[in-house]
């Protein structure tokens, strides 16, 4: 059993292979490198555009773009609105109204 | 560590043994990340906690005294107590010149529509026109704002004429100010964009892509690599790091949280995989020491204290359902669904259960996952997260949800905090918060699931199957990046506390963190992803995706966090401490 220690896991190295220029030739390459970016065209302004009027889609679509909230926000620190969320809860176990 | 082969149990099995010398110190990217990271950090604390905003004290103990008369005085939180809470909240050391002016050179590319070049630069004319086109709805957002704050003040006011003992007056008074707080969030997001400013961040990017290659420059150095070279190919990973950044502020992939990890990944599969990846960049490709870094950084953010920001309901939903789900997931991929990879299981299994890419990236560099399986568990946590991100409010909204129990669920399953937020959002002012809040309970088990990992991979995965493995073993093995993230995570979470929470909250969440260590965060995380992309072959990925095992994994491990998750916090929330639920 190998120990990974050595593999180079997430870097080059034995387990990941370093890709090599395919064999095809140089105009087939380009050719593939142009298919590709027109796939990604399609994506970003034509496929995923196509959603928006979806209906479900577009109620939380339209509540993204009036908010602006950046739904590709990873953790909570890339996110303005947990702020708020931290205020809010924090707040409202500390001031809580209590009449 | 240097490596020792030995035999083991039969001539079949040979196994390295790791040995810990000093000198890995100065020679081993996980103490380079370290050392990097701390070095950000420290300097992050040096320009920031000497710099608090102006009268900071004196503004946070105004508004505390403001928010607690206010609660003594109506049964509901009124509009004075949420202007304490605003002004509070505004208290930023990040917002101060100093800060601006460094997150000015962090800054990554702006959003577009149609033209990407206006990511990296506007001129005044566009950003007139954009301003100009925005205005109108800014001025009508700014009406309703007007109105909704009419309408609170009145109800308020009718509430407090009846002694505030009118059931029905005190309900219609929260319902107007929940709709003038939503109002106003509203007319803030309209504001930014009706005051659009030129920028050209050309200039910073190129300085910052000079100090970012510098910086890591040093670790290859003495670690022996060939440092010209990796300042040559340096720059050709940053331009595909921006590519990265511009690909997911276009609009659309933004609204559908579609974000840099992905753009940095395909782009750099489709030079590698077509054209190829030119030899004199491979030198810079440095997935680990990038990842590593950025995730020593996130420590940092990582801050204990928000484990009990909603008390016992939120630890349970976050902190029970999580793990349970992890674990069953992960013995359910190995016995049921007989995943071809340990690594890929568990890293599927965090990222879906945990938090999403963070999660991922985390685990996956605990456990050495290979660069693949990072790259397919990152992008079925993307591609579930867009799904579940449009699909669960619609379902919450359908049955009629208590926004409570609908946004603990929403936190508890949806992986990437953004995509929690855009679904919490449609829930209301409650629903968004409570789904946030435990989202964020959720990030701070990332330091818990990256320390298990990296511990069971050492004594249970990486060696014979039934042999002991000793404590010292275990260290010499044990991924020393993942001691630096519980550090930097420790440091902060006592720093927190030491200065108070409203006091840490501006000047270390919203100061140091925000200001500081994120974006840089955000940088290398981006840089590790293009590497990934730079240097994967395509073959290798559907190698690991055949099958559909992953897409299988994930589905089934989705499925009973949403029906574990849901349940619990229906317990939490409704049957064990509704008292909670009634306050939020």
């Amino acid at each position: 059993m190998k120990d990974q220690n050595a593999s180079g896991a997430l870097g080059p190295g034995k387990a990941s292979r370093r890709p090599e220029k395919p064999s095809a030739g140089c105009g087939a390459r380009y050719l593939r490198l142009l298919l590709g970016l027109v796939g990604i065209w399609l994506f970003m302004f034509h496929l995923i555009p196509a959603l928006d009027d979806l209906p479900g889609i577009k109620t939380v679509i339209d509540r993204n773009k009036e908010f602006g909230i950046k739904a590709t926000a990873l953790f909570y620190s890339d996110i303005e609105e947990t702020i708020d969320a931290t205020n809010y809860m924090r707040n409202q176990i500390r001031y809580r109204p209590a009449l | 560590m240097a490596e020792m082969k030995s035999q083991a149990a039969g001539d079949e099995i040979v196994r390295d043994r790791a040995e810990a010398k000093w000198s890995d110190l100065w020679t081993k990217e996980d103490y380079w990340a370290i050392w990097i990271a701390f070095l950000l950090i420290i300097a992050g604390l040096i320009i920031f906690l000497p710099r608090p905003p102006k009268d900071m004290n004196e503004k946070i103990a105004k508004a505390n005294a403001t928010m607690e008369a206010e609660a003594k005085k109506a049964p509901f939180k009124t509009i004075e107590w949420y202007r304490a809470s605003d002004t509070k909240e505004g208290i930023r050391a990040a917002s101060e010149p100093y800060g601006q002016t460094l997150s000015s050179w962090f800054k990554t590319p702006g959003r577009w529509e149609n033209n990407p070049i206006e990511s990296l630069v506007l001129s005044k004319e566009q950003a007139d026109a954009a301003s100009a086109a925005a205005k109108e709805r800014h001025e009508k957002a700014k009406k309703k704002l007007d109105e909704a704050l009419a309408a609170a003040t009145a109800a308020q006011n009718a509430a407090a004429a009846a002694g505030f003992k009118d059931e029905k007056l005190n309900e219609e008074a929260q319902n107007k100010i929940a709709a003038w707080r939503e109002a106003r969030r509203s007319e803030s997001s309209a504001r930014g964009r009706a005051n659009t400013k030129p920028y050209n961040i050309i200039p910073t990017l190129i300085g910052l892509c000079i100090a970012i290659g510098l910086l890591f420059s040093i670790g290859i150095k003495v670690m022996g690599k060939p440092v010209g070279k990796f300042l040559v190919g340096f720059p050709f990973v940053f331009l595909f790091a921006v590519l990265a950044f511009i690909g997911a502020q276009q609009n659309t992939m933004h609204y559908y949280g579609f974000g840099d990890p992905l753009w940095a990944v395909l782009l750099g599969l489709l030079v590698s995989n077509t054209i190829g990846t030119p030899k004199w960049v491979m030198p810079a490709v440095q997935t680990e020491y990038y990842i590593k870094t950025g995730l020593v950084l996130l420590g940092a953010e990582i801050l204990f204290s928000k484990i009990v920001q909603i008390g016992i309901p939120g630890i349970f939903v976050a902190w029970v359902v999580t793990p349970i789900v992890l674990i069953v997931t992960y013995i359910f991929g190995q016995t049921v669904v007989k995943m071809p990879s340990k690594t890929l299981n568990i890293t599927i299994s965090a990222d879906m259960s945990v938090c999403g890419v963070s999660a991922a990236i985390a685990t996956a560099a605990a456990c050495r996952a290979k660069k693949e399986e990072l790259t397919l568990a990152v992008g079925l946590s993307l591609v579930f997260t867009a799904v579940m991100m449009v699909t669960m409010p619609i379902f919450i909204k359908a049955v009629d949800m208590h926004p409570v129990l609908g946004g603990a669920w929403i936190g508890g399953t949806i992986d990437s905090t953004g995509a929690v937020v855009a679904a919490g959002a449609v829930l209301g002012e409650k629903g968004l918060y409570t789904a946030a809040t435990i989202k964020m309970i959720q990030n701070v088990l990332i330091g818990v699931t990256a320390f298990g990992v990296a511990v069971y991979w050492c004594a249970k995965v990486d060696c014979i199957p039934g042999e002991k493995v000793s404590a010292m073993e275990i260290w010499h093995r044990f991924p020393k990046f993942v001691l630096g993230f519980l550090a930097a995570s420790i440091l902060f979470s006592i720093l927190y506390e030491a200065l108070t929470r409203d006091v840490g909250t501006a000047m270390l969440e919203n100061g140091v963190i925000r200001g500081f260590t994120r974006p840089l965060r955000e940088w290398f995380f981006c840089l590790a992803f293009a590497s990934i992309g730079l240097a994967t072959d395509f073959r290798e990925l559907a190698h690991y995706f055949k099958g559909g095992k992953p897409v299988i994994l994930y589905v089934c491990g989705q499925s009973f966090n949403l029906i574990l998750t849901l349940l619990m916090a229906w317990i939490m929330f409704f049957k064990v401490f509704p008292e909670i639920t009634a306050a939020i």
